[in-house]
């Protein structure tokens, strides 16, 4: 056997580097994982996932110096080409695929919880109010979310699929990788594929390059560079949808390094890129196929290194905050994020200064509602919304009748007729006096469900009404129809009054800013 | 290697690692301490003073806030007396239709409240003190009609306060009785300053804003860095349907700080009465506050958990236990009616309450409009 002891120490030096600095990395980050581990959300295991993808990338690449180890002996003449192939003919368009599929699927994903978190938000606060709402769009991310955030799902359902359909197409083509493949195979689960050679595909380009020096056929399906053309169709499908998708994350700060890791991305291949180019093509005379080999392999484990770790710390950084306790840690609206302009808003002409003018505004009513969940005030605002749907009701039904009203807070309790509509107010069997009692226990009596914070005077008084509904002097019945327009207007001032203070709180928050700019007159 | 990664993404990850291991470290460092007692006994006034002495202070669209809220206290404060006036002399309000001659509206409670309070103890002569006489017609019917909401001080506005505040006997003696009709101590402060806080360009200071008074709803945190030391203070509301949502903060809390008004032995309390049938006189809001402090001992999760108890409004106290003796909320006091003795015995009252003695318990007194520095 002739055996090369140059090569030999060399791929011997390879793996201890190897060894040593991913090793290294290893601990490094895992600490990092562990130290964190405390404010992880309870039931979320997915970082642990990606420590194990981390550690599988380390045994793919040891298994790769293995290789290297057993046929670097005599390689130069056994087999000319397979470092080569190792790198650009089988692995290159199966990672470029399944990278961009992960692209797609993380974007995807990000883009799933920003709106399942709003959807989900507004169909707590609506479903306070109003029992039959229709099941629209929003029940949509409610159904998919936990499936598309569970990564076993993606793994069983996405990935492995799209594997299995590359490395069918992909066996025919060149049957003496078997080797390294079957190493793959054991080693790496789908998602370290993602994060090895992303940089490797770039180098496509190149190849016609090295194509020309060589002429390798038993290609049963297509020929290699139709093949790559092929494999490029869905991947550029799949990139362009990503890049679609992630132009819909509200753009407030790229707080999961997409741009970042885009870009890292990118230099990396150019990094390479570059290095293949000098390797292969200015220096290709005077460096030896071997010396050109090893700084070419170096290189690749290196950049290997750099990514399979920056990308396992992204994640794990993600997990650290999720959406929710990021955007609560940051004080950011979720709703405020989806503010988008609106030439139409009835705001454009007044100020939005005025609690009042907010919340005629459905959005800023919305954006309140959020402001006041996160303050626990709640009660106030679904209270304001339903008494004043009844005001509203009732001397709508007044008017259609001609009863002369002399309202002296006309224009002040108005509510847009697109925000849910209660209903209690809404119930067509109910008589007003029922609606009126219902409400009262909804929101005045003492120990009600959404009891409001009222002054003794004012609870008092409907406190009394309705202890009386039942004795023979129902007062209830004293009232004319347009009395029960005015029936709350004590406690809606006076919860406006109590709201008061939430919302010089709320005048300080993001979401009001973003939403004061983007009902402001575009030409003024 | 390293070449290939610009600066700019090293620092970002340098950053943004700093910046987790800075929460981690501030989770564990922070203090969480809850401001909690009955309705009414200063806890956003604390709130508010603390976050004037050691946080940033108000910024410019708080104070934009306070100032509606003050411009609103003024307001309802005037149309309340005119209309306590008013109903306990058994005058007609001016002839204007609005809501106040619905029926069901506040005037029959105020009624049904004063002939509790106010009524039952007078005679035809004390009645006649509250008569409006008949100059100041104009001007209560104009108050009368401002909606709360639009409290933007008009200087119409400010003149009618003006003359009716500084010139008519009757509502000056009714504030005398703002005890039981709810109206805040501060209102007379605003009422004098009516002028200062009228003009349009009027912004509060820090007097104003600890003085406004209004009930909280919900929750308010801040984080404040005294020294080394960060302490995270939850504000909240006070009454009965605020204390359901107490439960939310109980978790990993280092101090409580109970906040007791010392001179609510006196007051009526805005709860606790369920039904229309309880007497008032019997409850005040001492009994409610030491109510909410056994409650408050009795949880679970504060078994080991220091409380500090604040004694507010020692200076107003001072005032009011030369009228009325403490023996109002506390039967048993057998001392003079004097202010140490009796803070003494409040105090004692409130530290026997807790039945854990190895519980830290701190006693601290401030005076409602005098600044505390370094407390801690």
């Amino acid at each position: 056997m002739n055996i090369n002891i140059t090569n030999l120490i060399i791929s011997v030096l390879c793996c201890v580097f190897l060894c040593v600095t991913c090793v290294f990395s290893m601990i490094y980050y895992t600490y990092h994982y562990y130290n964190m581990r405390h404010l992880q959300p309870f039931r979320r295991r997915q970082p642990l996932l990606f420590v194990g993808v981390s550690i599988a990338a380390v045994l793919s690449c040891l298994s790769m110096q293995a290789y290297l180890l057993l046929h670097g002996l005599n390689w130069q003449k056994t087999h000319p080409e397979l470092l080569h192939n190792i790198f650009f003919e089988w692995e290159g368009p199966v990672t470029l695929y399944l990278l961009a599929e992960l692209f797609l699927i993380r974007v995807g994903m990000i883009v799933f919880e920003v709106k399942y978190t709003m959807y989900s938000f507004r169909e707590k606060w609506k479903s306070y109010v109003s029992v039959s709402e229709e099941q629209g769009d929003s029940s949509f991310y409610i159904r998919w979310f936990p499936k598309l955030r569970s990564p076993a799902w993606i793994a069983l359902y996405v990935f492995l699929p799209t594997f299995a359909a590359v490395v069918f197409i992909h066996t025919f083509d060149y049957m003496h990788n078997t080797y390294i493949r079957t190493c793959n195979l054991i080693f790496v689960c789908p998602y370290v594929y993602i994060y090895i050679c992303t940089y490797v595909k770039k180098c496509a380009l190149f190849r016609e390059e090295t194509k020309k020096k060589k002429n390798r056929g038993g290609s049963l399906l297509l020929q290699n560079d139709v093949a790559t053309a092929f494999d490029g169709v869905p991947v550029g499908c799949y990139i362009c949808a990503g890049l679609a998708l992630a132009w819909t994350i509200p753009k407030y700060k790229d707080y999961f390094e997409m741009h970042g890791e885009l870009v890292s991305t990118l230099k990396l291949a150019l990094f390479s890129v570059l290095l293949y180019f000098l390797l292969y093509v200015v220096f290709a005379k005077r460096i030896g196929a071997f010396v050109r080999a090893l700084l070419y392999a170096l290189s690749y484990c290196c950049i290997l290194w750099l990514i399979v770790m920056r990308s396992t710390w992204w994640i794990m950084r993600q997990y650290y905050s999720c959406i929710e306790s990021h955007l609560s840690k940051t004080n950011t609206k979720i709703l405020g994020l989806f503010v988008h302009p609106d030439p139409t808003s009835r705001l454009s002409v007044v100020v939005a200064v005025d609690l009042s003018n907010v919340l005629k505004d459905p959005k800023g009513f919305e954006l309140f509602m959020e402001h006041l969940f996160s303050e626990l005030a709640s009660e106030n605002l679904l209270c304001y919304l339903e008494l004043t749907q009844f005001r509203q009701m009732v001397k709508l039904k007044c008017e259609r009748n001609e009863t002369e009203i002399n309202d002296p807070l006309n224009g002040i309790f108005v509510l847009s007729a697109q925000l849910p509509q209660s209903s209690i107010v809404n119930n067509s069997r109910w008589s007003d006096e029922q609606k009126a009692i219902t409400l009262i226990e909804k929101y005045i009596i003492v120990g009600a469900q959404n009891e409001v914070n009222l002054s003794y005077d004012v609870k008092m008084s409907y406190v009394k009404l309705f202890q009386n509904k039942n004795n023979q002097t129902n007062p209830f019945h004293l009232m004319s129809p347009s009395d029960y327009i005015f029936l709350f207007d004590p406690v809606l001032k006076e919860v406006f009054r109590l709201m008061r203070d939430s919302y010089s709180r709320f005048l300080t928050t993001n979401a009001y800013c973003k939403y004061v700019e983007h009902t402001k007159p575009r030409t003024p | 290697m390293g070449g290939c990664m610009s600066d700019s993404q090293d620092t970002t990850d340098r950053n943004v690692e700093r910046e987790i291991e800075k929460d981690k470290k501030q989770d564990t460092r922070a203090h969480k301490l809850l401001l909690l007692g009955a309705g009414g006994s200063g806890k956003s006034t604390f709130f508010k003073q603390l976050k004037a002495i050691h946080g940033e202070g108000h910024n410019d669209r708080e104070k934009e806030g306070f100032k509606r809220q003050i411009h609103g206290q003024v307001v309802e404060s005037i149309q309340l007396l005119i209309r306590q006036c008013k109903t306990v002399t058994k005058d007609p309000l001016p002839g204007i239709k609005d809501e106040d001659d619905e029926p069901f509206g506040n005037d029959d409670l105020d009624d049904a409240r004063l002939s509790n309070s106010l009524k039952v103890e007078m005679t035809e002569t004390e009645i006649a003190q509250f008569k409006i006489a008949k100059e100041f017609d104009q001007s209560c019917q104009y108050l009368l009609e401002i909606h709360g909401s639009r409290s933007a001080l008009t200087e119409q506005l400010v003149t009618h306060v003006k003359s009716l505040w500084n010139e008519c006997p009757a509502i000056q003696a009714m504030f005398e009785h703002r005890n039981k009709i709810g109206i805040p101590d501060s209102s007379a402060f605003f009422f004098n300053d009516i002028e200062r806080i009228g003009r349009s360009d009027y912004t509060p200071d820090h007097k104003d804003i600890v003085l406004a008074r209004y009930r909280t709803t919900g929750m308010t945190e801040k984080e404040f860095h005294i020294k080394d030391a960060v302490f995270k203070v939850l504000d909240v509301g006070g009454q009965r349907n605020e204390r359901k949502k107490w439960i939310h903060f109980f978790d990993g809390v280092t101090a409580v700080l109970f906040v007791v008004s010392l001179t609510c032995y006196d007051e009526v309390p805005f709860e606790d009465v369920t039904d229309l049938a309880a007497d008032v006189t019997l409850m005040n809001s001492m009994l409610e506050s030491i109510k909410v402090f056994e409650d408050t001992l009795d949880f679970e999760c504060f078994q080991k958990t220091g409380f500090i108890l604040f004694f507010n409004k020692a200076d107003l106290m001072q005032e009011k236990i030369k009228r009325v003796p403490i023996t109002n909320a506390f039967p048993n006091y057998k001392g003079p009616q004097e202010f140490k003795p009796s803070v003494d015995y409040i105090s004692k009252y409130f530290l026997s309450l807790n039945r854990v003695p190895e519980r830290e318990m701190l006693l601290r007194f401030f005076f409602e409009y005098v600044l505390f520095v370094n407390y801690w």
